[in-house]
């Protein structure tokens, strides 16, 4: 009796113990079987406001190509050369360029664009066209410096020279953003300013065509672009009045829109490509000469009439301060290169 | 039985344990670097890793993608927005992680479905102008049927060449080769993507690998070997608790032998449970089951495996256990009682000493004899006498007295000893 029942618990306690031992094999076969788990992907959080797209080196590296791509259209006098690295405006004037360097034979009037920069402006634009800026150092041949805009348009596209500006003599830069921040694009109709970019440049020009005659005159204090065009009219005046003749200059905005990009102080600094036509007039039978190197040498061999039309290409470079601010908007540097004469 | 069947499953347990522990850290010990590659074979010439792969296992990482022949692969690192962007709607293949610590998951991205349609229509336009109408068109779909999306993939890029990313300024790091292609990555902070595409016609995606140095755990080392030291420490114990009572067993086995007639019936079987109850000295001390007991021990060993034994045991370990320290009890009260027998059950060891040394004595009487006189006699007479004595020249009154005193102990011890 008390043997049987000793027995059978004796049975069980060897069956648990015989449980516990299975338990811990099978539970280290386990532990053995199943080592560290597999990670997951854990990306760091989308950035707001977003990363600059650019790096300092990036962009360096981007000046470098285009600086290149410059230099060696340069040297073989071939615009193909600037194919991808140059466009829009920028590719315009330098084709025109090229193609006078050729005609005379003498690339002195090459503009001279240095891709050693003292200051670099990153965008943060997350789509494109994306479009950084640049200023250079002093050329060389001591003209000021150049403002440089690069624009991205595409993702499969590179950064390209889009449009420079020769500063004017003096003029004092706005302040961006670090290029490790980067500076947001503004968009050509923002209201954050004392104008749009678009109204700007739209107010600019009619200044530059009726100068003080403008309604926007005193919205933009005078500068180095408007002196020149007046010392212009007035150079030109006492020799056309002699032959009855007329000069006209005519400033007009381009289909491509304005691009801007924010200062630090809130404001936005707009560069916009403009078109200008120069047209001279004398009084029938008499003959009207292209005054320049270079309008000569885009005029060619044509015979000259009593017609003379000079078209320009142009770029200027706005500071737009914000809304609300104290101070105008006002000029930072122009780019004015005639690239077409007729005679008629 | 049991407890020794569960004290050598402890055992066995610990050391699989200690084993299994120690071989986590070796043998199976986790390779120092994590090699990981694509299958993918879907559509399109571009892989894209999706954000945090790079950095999947640790922050450097060994990216590398080889492609057929001699196809030119190129690799390029830069920001989500900007490889997005760069692959646009084309199809591509996109890397989301890892599947095992081996292979890396793939996901096959389409491209849009507007674009799809005039490629279509556009291959086989292609293939039409080789060779003749409509038959070069069925002939590729045929051959290239067997795999649809393959199919669709060969068919644009007949219509499509693999495009190269090679030298955008978006790419913060790239590298492009024939046939293979290689580069290192640090993760930095931000959400970075690498593209991996194979460039140029009929181009195919790259096979991508990344490998990634880790720092190998061995979790399982210590708890391992302390898991299995605890199993093998508690088998030991159980193995030492089952084997005391068979130690006892003999002297359970005495006692029912000199107790009531009821136990020696089970003490006999009992007996052979316990093959070390065939000890030497003792089944020849206990007097009237000596004989019996020699003999059902030495058969115990060859005939045990009844169950039956087990069941007399557990009885007698009781009872043993109770008799023990009775008999440990009876022990310190009349220890003389028992002295005789004892002297003959254990006399080997603490009795016959004594009567051994004392026959030695004997043996040298004259060293005895003085003993007993010293301090009346000189020690030259003492030399004397014992010199006499021992070659039996004289035979003195004092002297005669004392040597049968000394004879009838040592007489005495030898005739207790033997």
């Amino acid at each position: 009796m008390t043997t049987t029942t000793r027995d059978t618990a004796r049975a069980r306690r060897a069956r648990r113990h015989l449980g516990g031992v299975a338990g811990g094999l099978v539970g280290a076969l386990v532990l053995a079987a199943c080592s560290t788990p597999l990670p997951t992907p854990q990306p760091d959080a989308t950035q707001d406001p977003p990363p600059a797209v650019l790096t300092e080196a990036q962009e360096t590296e981007v000046l470098a190509a285009v600086g290149e791509s410059l230099q060696a259209a340069n040297e073989a006098n071939d615009p193909a050369q600037l194919d991808g690295r140059v466009v829009g405006p920028a590719l315009a004037i330098r084709t025109s360029q090229l193609a006078v360097a050729a005609a005379r034979g003498n690339a002195d009037l090459v503009t001279e664009l240095p891709t050693d920069v003292q200051q670099v402006v990153v965008p943060t634009t997350q789509t494109w066209p994306r479009t950084s800026y640049a200023v250079s150092v002093q050329p060389e041949n001591l003209q000021p410096p150049r403002l440089m805009a690069l624009e991205q348009q595409g993702p499969r596209d590179e950064y390209a020279l889009w449009g420079w500006v020769q500063l004017l003599p003096g003029v004092t830069m706005p302040s961006f953003a670090d290029p490790s921040i980067g500076s947001e694009a503004v968009a050509p109709d923002d209201d954050t300013l004392l104008l749009s970019p678009t109204d700007a440049v739209a107010q600019y020009v009619d200044v530059l065509n009726l100068a003080d005659g403008s309604g926007f005159a005193a919205t933009f204090p005078d500068d180095a672009l408007r002196q020149f065009l007046a010392q212009e009219a007035e150079r030109h005046k006492a020799p056309l009045e002699t032959a009855a003749g007329s000069r006209t200059m005519t400033f007009a905005t381009t289909d491509e829109p304005v691009r801007a990009v924010r200062t630090a102080d809130g404001g936005a600094m707009v560069m916009a490509p403009l078109t200008s036509l120069e047209t001279f007039q004398v009084e029938e039978g008499g003959t009207v000469s292209p005054p320049t190197e270079t309008q000569k040498a885009l005029f060619g061999a044509n015979a000259a009439t009593n017609v003379l039309k000079v078209g320009y290409n142009d770029l200027v470079a706005l500071y737009v301060p914000p809304a609300g601010s104290e101070e105008t908007p006002r000029l930072l540097g122009y780019t004015h290169v005639a690239t077409s004469v007729a005679n008629q | 039985m049991l407890q020794r069947i569960i004290a050598a499953l402890l055992l066995v347990g610990g050391l699989v344990g200690v084993a299994l522990g120690v071989a986590s850290a070796t043998v199976w010990r986790d390779s120092d670097t994590v090699v990981a590659t694509t299958a993918y074979t879907g559509e399109g010439t571009m892989l894209v890793t999706e954000p945090g792969v790079l950095d999947l296992v640790a922050e450097d990482v060994t990216i590398r993608a080889t492609a057929p022949g001699e196809q030119q692969v190129t690799l390029a690192i830069g920001r989500e927005v900007d490889v997005t962007g760069w692959v646009g709607e084309d199809a591509h293949g996109a890397v989301t992680g890892l599947t095992d610590w081996d292979t890396l998951t793939t996901r096959a991205v389409t491209a849009a479905a507007t674009d799809e349609a005039p490629t279509d229509g556009e291959a086989p336009a292609d293939g039409e102008t080789p060779a003749g109408e409509e038959a070069p068109a069925d002939g590729e779909t045929a051959t290239e049927g067997d795999a649809a999306t393959e199919g669709d993939a060969a068919t644009e890029d007949a219509a499509v060449v693999g495009v190269d990313p090679a030298g955008s300024d978006m790419w913060l790091e790239e590298s492009t080769g024939a046939g293979s292609a290689t580069l290192r990555w640090s993760d930095q902070p931000g959400r970075w993507q690498l593209l991996v595409a194979g460039v140029g016609e009929d181009a195919v995606a790259p096979t991508l690998e990344l490998s990634w140095p880790r720092e190998v755990e061995t979790p399982l080392l210590w708890p391992g070997v302390i898991g299995g030291g605890v199993l093998i420490l508690l088998g030991l114990g159980i193995g030492a608790a089952s084997l005391r009572p068979k130690r006892r067993g003999p002297s359970r086995g005495r006692r029912s032998a000199e107790g009531t007639t009821a136990t020696p019936t089970a003490a006999a079987p009992a007996r052979p449970t316990d093959p070390d109850a065939a000890r030497p000295g003792e089944p020849g001390g206990v007097a009237p089951g000596g004989p019996a007991q020699a003999g059902t021990a030495q058969a115990g060993p060859v005939g045990e495996p009844s169950t039956e034994t087990a069941q007399v045991r557990q009885l007698t370990r009781r009872e043993l256990r109770e008799r023990e320290e009775a008999e440990r009890l009876a022990q310190v009260q009349p220890p003389r009682q028992q002295g005789g027998v004892r002297a003959w059950l254990t006399g080997q060891i603490p009795i016959v000493p004594r009567g051994e040394r004392r026959p030695r004595t004997t043996a040298q009487p004259t060293v005895g004899a003085p003993d007993a006189h010293p301090t009346t006699q000189d020690s030259a007479t003492t030399r004397a006498d014992a010199w006499r004595r021992a070659w039996g020249f004289t035979a003195g009154g004092p002297t005669a007295d004392q040597a049968p005193d000394a004879q009838s102990e040592t007489d005495e011890t030898k005739d207790s000893t033997r």
